[in-house]
């Protein structure tokens, strides 16, 4: 219990103490230590399983537990947030603290959803860490942050609503006794179930986000700041809601509405790898080619089978990196060049190779090259697709080729080309590249070794 | 001894408001009556806490009038602590408008009184007197400040419609007791009544509907809260609607609601309404005390979910933690209204994250709390008027809570905004230095709303323990 209590109470804490500290290097490394040392609990709390009394007359518990799936997913909120702390260190001289302290808070809300076990305090995580992350985007934006930011909270908050509804009528309808997860997977299946799962499918797909309920993501990703690393992995907690609670919880309705989630996923896959190739926004290339991924993963989640499972968990964390440091080299490309657009600017390669190599890395596992982390999640999703419809597949495979196109489009128009359009070419600082080379390296194991996060992720389910 | 000590606190009170007047009479320049008011309230919250840990079960009843039971007994502590708030609020002000408030004092404590008597009540010849003793006061503190135009309006409004509303009540009383004979609430219960009697109810209800703001008897509150000081607007907030709140929940205990279900359906309605006209009308304000009226408008709709689920544990934890969030609020934005320029509106908190975090922080706190967003108390209490709405089976009154809360989103979250917006107006200097006592009340009131947020146990046994037993969900 203590141990998942640090988790938790850790960044919290060291958020505030950063906040309070005047000096702006000194708080910094208040956060990355109060980080490192979650890293390190992180290892001994695996596998930990804890309970302890709450709120008695509504029979809500703290039911903590740090699973295969969930040590992966914290374990990655940790090292990203870490890294962000090193990366942002050139960018907020000024209100430091503050932004660290929102940045902390956000991460011990983005733990809590993967380790809460209890559906009330799981609510209570999932609505938590909108509220940092929302004066991040509010207070340390780019242009249009106001709109963004509000478009974002509206949106996750309404939709986390009727999730809370939706958890009420499963709380009412198992008896009106626990909020534990554990129990609620053994209740009496109930005729109102489609009803009530529709709360949670409704919350999960907008995190995620899934097709018709994208649009606040490419304005939070235009004017995210440097903690893009966050956004990264903030939205994986909407595909593993889906994982955990929804596809368990909920398994009769599942094996109903899979086809069309399926069919869903497969339309934003296409729709969204078209609408990255059109986009002139570098950054809006980047939103849509996560809508396009989160597609994949979408169909994935609904085959219900285990080798599907562990290719989602695989693509969720290598494209939490993947997307978030390309999401820093593209904040780096605006603060040299001033502009986002493509064509302004181009042969970058030129005056910051350094930022060109990691970009073409990250690229090349976006696209899936073998070798490289996206690869392994990319196939065991494709195979657990072929054993379930083959259709769909064959639509998931042209999806996944048609990535390479806008990916490569942006590698090419920004990177290489007559050099043009650029003011102050600055290279990558040290420490940057510090931090992408750990990311860059992270993604190079699972590449090459897989089995050992494979090995972790899927005792979840039993594969 | 049980019967004396339920009477104490109420006493304790009544005997400072003669203390006060007779020091004001014999010291005209006397300049702390807000102090010896404090003391009092706080002599007799410290009375109301004995009584509780010492005869916790036991009930006592003064003939068939009053009755001190838990239920009272916390509801009272919650008067008083929320008198005592406001009592520290009061004290900006006047210091402000260089007023010895001793009047003042004195109609803010024989307020209180009439609230504590109020939610002991069982009988409508106490609950009038009560009801009475609690507004007449008020009158005159809404109006306090003579001088100012848009304060005598408001007190005059108050009267007019107050006055109004208990005549309708009265004639509702009158009804219901040539009904049945009996003007003694349990007796009531035993009765089956006939068109006239309904009718004598549905008056009486729309009479408290007065009293709390629900629509469409809602038209006063938004001018009233606007034109009264802002102390005295924190003390209608929640001293004098969670009382008349109160007593509606040992009313329809002791009646019970078999006997009226189409009154009380009636009543579903207009909670309905309320909490959506309150949160859509939120939106257009610019004026944060109109903003916070209609806010309060909302709450009452939410309230009354509980209310008519008949879940006093919720309506007590609801109220309760309204009361801290309200009263954290408005004393925010007391502090960050001194000057005239722009007075209340939500152009005078521009920037307020950059030129007083503090502030700044705790008024986001409140309002989060008001949104319903989790870590702060106002989550669990949304949370338990869910609740008892899906216990009760009343998914229409859940569903309308739920997305009237998401249209309160944008309300709230404009004066967040303004916050964190920086403009020319906040380069003029805030130069007077607050007094830290009024910043430490703040900073408890803001950790209240939090830590309630994250550990909920004690107000929830407290509401659990006085929660009223006719009244249980099942």
């Amino acid at each position: 219990m203590i141990l998942l209590a640090a988790l938790l109470a850790l960044p919290l804490i060291g958020g505030i103490f950063a906040a309070m500290l005047v000096n702006s290097k000194l708080s910094r490394a208040v956060a990355i230590c109060a980080l490192a040392a979650n890293c390190v609990i992180t290892f001994y709390a695996y596998g930990l399983d804890a309970t302890a009394p709450w709120i008695s007359s509504l029979g809500a518990g703290i039911h903590l537990r740090l699973d295969g799936f969930s040590f992966v997913l914290v374990l990655l909120a940790n090292v990203l947030t870490l890294l962000a702390v090193c990366y942002s260190a050139e960018s907020h001289k000024r209100r430091e603290g503050l932004f660290l302290f929102l940045l902390l808070t956000t991460l011990s809300g983005i733990i809590g959803v993967f380790m809460a076990f209890d559906l009330l305090l799981f609510f209570l995580f999932w609505e938590v860490m909108l509220v940092p992350l929302y004066f991040l985007l509010l207070l340390f934006g780019e242009e249009q942050r106001q709109k963004a930011a509000t478009r974002f909270l509206i949106l996750t908050q309404s939709s986390g609503l009727i999730l809370l509804i939706s958890i009420v009528a499963l709380y009412v309808l198992s008896g009106g006794t626990t909020f534990d997860y554990v129990d609620l997977l053994a209740r009496q299946r109930s005729d109102v179930d489609l009803v009530v799962s529709l709360g949670f499918l409704l919350a999960f797909l907008v995190k995620l986000p899934a097709l018709p309920f994208h649009i606040w993501m490419p304005s939070v990703f235009t004017n995210t700041p440097v903690s893009a690393l966050m956004t990264g992995i903030l939205i994986k907690t909407g595909a593993y809601g889906l994982m955990r609670f929804y596809v368990p919880l909920f398994p009769d309705v599942t094996s109903e509405i899979a086809p069309y989630l399926m069919i869903l996923g497969m339309i934003g896959l296409i729709y969204g790898s078209l609408a990255a190739y059109s986009q002139k926004d570098i950054k809006k290339i980047l939103a849509y080619s996560t809508i396009a991924h989160v597609g994949l993963i979408l169909a994935g989640i609904f085959t219900q089978s285990s080798i599907a499972f562990t290719g989602v968990a695989v693509l969720l964390v290598t494209q939490a990196i993947g997307t978030g440091a390309l999401l820093l080299i593209c904040n780096h490309v605006y603060a040299s060049t001033h502009s986002r657009e493509l064509g302004r600017f181009s042969g970058l390669f030129a005056s910051m190779p350094n930022a060109g190599v990691f970009a073409l890395m990250f690229v090349m596992a976006s696209v899936g090259l073998p070798g490289l982390g996206n690869f392994v999640g990319e196939y065991y999703v494709l195979l657990g697709l072929f054993q379930t419809d083959w259709r769909i597949a064959v639509v998931a495979t042209i999806g996944i080729v048609l990535s390479a196109l806008y990916m490569l489009r942006f590698m090419h128009r920004i990177f290489f080309g007559e050099q043009s359009g650029v003011h102050q070419p600055s290279d990558l600082s040290r420490g940057s590249i510090l931090v992408f080379s750990i990311l860059i390296a992270i993604v190079v194991f699972i590449g090459f070794y897989p089995s050992l996060l494979i090995d972790t992720v899927s005792r979840s389910w039993g594969g | 001894m049980t019967d004396f000590f339920s009477a104490l606190p109420i006493l304790a009170v009544f005997i400072s408001v003669l203390l006060v007047m007779l020091v004001v009479v014999a010291y005209p320049r006397f300049s702390y009556p807000l102090h010896l008011a404090a003391i009092g309230v706080f002599a007799a919250l410290v009375l109301v806490v004995i009584s509780l840990l010492r005869y916790e079960r036991e009930t006592s009843e003064f003939f068939a009038f009053f009755v001190g039971d838990t239920f009272s007994k916390v509801t009272q502590g919650a008067l008083l602590a929320a008198t005592l708030v406001v009592l520290v609020i009061s004290r900006e002000w006047s210091s402000v408008t260089k007023d010895r408030g001793h009047a003042y004092a004195i109609l803010l404590l024989i307020s209180l009184v009439g609230a504590m008597a109020l939610v002991m009540s069982t009988h409508f010849l106490s609950f009038f007197i009560s009801l009475e003793l609690l507004s007449i006061p008020v009158y005159a503190m809404i109006a306090y400040e003579i001088r100012q135009r848009r304060a005598l309006e408001a007190g005059l409004k108050y009267i007019l419609l107050a006055g109004f509303s208990v005549a309708i009540l009265l004639f509702g009383a009158a009804l219901i007791y040539a009904q049945t004979g009996s003007l003694q609430f349990e007796v009531l219960a035993e009765k089956t009544l006939d068109t006239l009697g309904f009718i004598g109810y549905a008056l009486f209800f729309v009479g408290i509907a007065f009293k709390v703001g629900l629509v469409p008897f809602h038209m006063w509150l938004p001018d009233v809260y606007e034109g009264a000081p802002l102390p005295v607007t924190a003390f209608l907030a929640t001293v004098s609607k969670g009382a008349v709140l109160f007593f509606l929940v040992r009313f329809l205990s002791l009646v019970g609601m078999d006997g009226i279900a189409d009154v009380v359906s009636i009543i579903a309605a207009l909670s309905v309404l309320s909490m959506f006209l309150g949160n859509i009308l939120a939106l257009k304000q610019n004026n944060l005390k109109r903003l916070l009226a209609y806010s309060s408008i909302a709450q009452v709709g939410y309230i009354f979910i509980a209310i008519l689920t008949s879940d006093s544990h919720a309506v007590l934890f609801y109220v309760c933690a309204y009361f801290v969030a309200v009263l954290c609020a408005l004393f925010v934005i007391t502090l960050t209204s001194h000057f005239d320029i722009e007075k209340e509106s939500i152009r005078s908190l521009d920037a307020l994250y950059f030129s007083q975090p503090r502030l700044a922080i705790a008024l986001t706190v409140a309002l989060l709390s008001f949104t319903g967003l989790p870590l702060t108390v106002g989550f669990l209490s949304k949370f338990f008027l869910l609740t008892s709405a899906a216990y009760a089976a009343q998914w229409s009154l859940a569903i309308s809570l739920i997305v009237s809360s998401a249209i309160g989103f944008y309300a709230y979250f404009k004066i967040i905004l303004a916050m964190a917006t920086r403009s020319n107006l906040s380069m003029l200097p805030r130069a007077r230095t607050r007094p830290s006592f009024s910043e430490l009340t703040i900073l408890v009131l803001t950790c209240l709303i939090l830590a309630l947020g994250v550990w909920p146990q004690p107000l929830d046994d407290v509401a659990t323990a006085a929660a009223l037993e006719s009244s249980d969900p099942t």
